[in-house]
């Protein structure tokens, strides 16, 4: 599977805030078994996607310094209910603070806006070249591609949209 | 030697605050993992996983948490837990409380069904308790 589980950008606020949509289709190959008589997006996915947005407002903020965006700490998960099929999650996160090496946020995930799932999130991030050097041009290729993603999920745009109001 | 219900119930507290992440005073009988622990269905294999290094029992697939009901059609119809499944689901889990559930067998609401009565009724079937 690929692991993308952020399908547009709809807001952009950086350093504040970010709103983007997953869509949920039962083509994806893990509702087969979660669960075969009830598809229903798995929490930890929710939680992922959550991630993915905040991931992107650090990269946005920080106009892509660097490479690796990890989750190191998810607090105070909640969950309400299920996300099934034929349905979007709408994510939201707010970011507390956006430093160098980690940045901390409050996100909800809602459907119809039902309120699905919440944590605060904390990420770390990173360049391979500050414990490897030799790893300089990987970095430059992981950007290089986070780059076009976020040009793709529609996030070029409305950064630019933004600029020329 | 034989554990009262009680320590069970401390002994599956610990569990489920270590599984969880939540504070103890959390853990009640007639909380549900789900809406009052925040529990999802990967934390229910860690749960499960986590009771047996716990008490040293063995917890045979979906004799806790019957995973039949989900998997299998004849079960699950329109949403909705049918005569069969609910046998079944019964069967699976005498140590459940259904009054609840029948009443409106939606499979949304199937995870209302565990509680942490449900884990410490099950584990006192397992090691046997003194009163």
């Amino acid at each position: 599977m690929r692991f993308v589980l952020v399908d547009r950008i709809l807001e952009l606020d950086p350093p504040r805030r970010i709103v983007t949509c997953k869509s949920l289709t039962l083509a994806e190959e893990y509702l087969a078994d979660h669960f075969p008589t009830f598809p229903v997006m798995p929490g930890v996915l929710m939680v992922e996607a959550m991630v993915q947005s905040a991931a992107w407002l650090v990269r946005a903020s920080t106009d892509f310094a660097a490479s690796v965006v990890l989750l190191s700490e998810a607090r105070n998960v909640t969950y309400k209910s299920f996300v099934a099929p034929g349905h979007v999650l709408k994510l939201e996160a707010t970011a507390r603070r956006i430093e160098t090496d980690s940045s901390e946020f409050d996100c909800r995930g809602t459907c119809d806006d039902r309120e699905m799932v919440k944590a605060r999130l904390r990420l770390r991030q990173f360049n391979l070249a500050q414990s490897r050097p030799a790893l300089r041009d990987l970095d430059a290729r992981l950007i290089d591609h986070a780059r076009r993603q976020f040009a793709m999920l529609g996030g070029k745009a409305l950064l630019e949209s933004a600029v020329t109001r | 030697m034989a554990k009262t219900r009680q320590e069970i119930f401390e002994q599956v507290k610990e569990t489920l605050v270590d599984a969880l992440g939540v504070d103890e005073d959390e853990v009640t009988e007639d909380a549900t993992l789900t809406s009052d622990l925040g529990a999802e269905s990967i934390d229910f294999l860690d749960i499960v996983f986590r009771l047996e290094k716990s008490f040293d029992i063995k917890i045979p697939r979906g004799e806790l948490f019957p995973d039949e009901v989900l998997n299998n059609p004849d079960y699950v119809e329109n949403g909705r837990v049918t005569p069969a499944g609910l046998a079944k689901l019964k069967a699976s889990m005498p140590h459940a409380d259904f009054t609840d559930f029948e009443k409106d067998p939606d499979v949304n609401k199937m995870p209302e069904l565990f509680t942490v009565r449900t884990i410490v009724n099950y584990v006192q079937s397992k090691v046997g308790a003194a009163a």
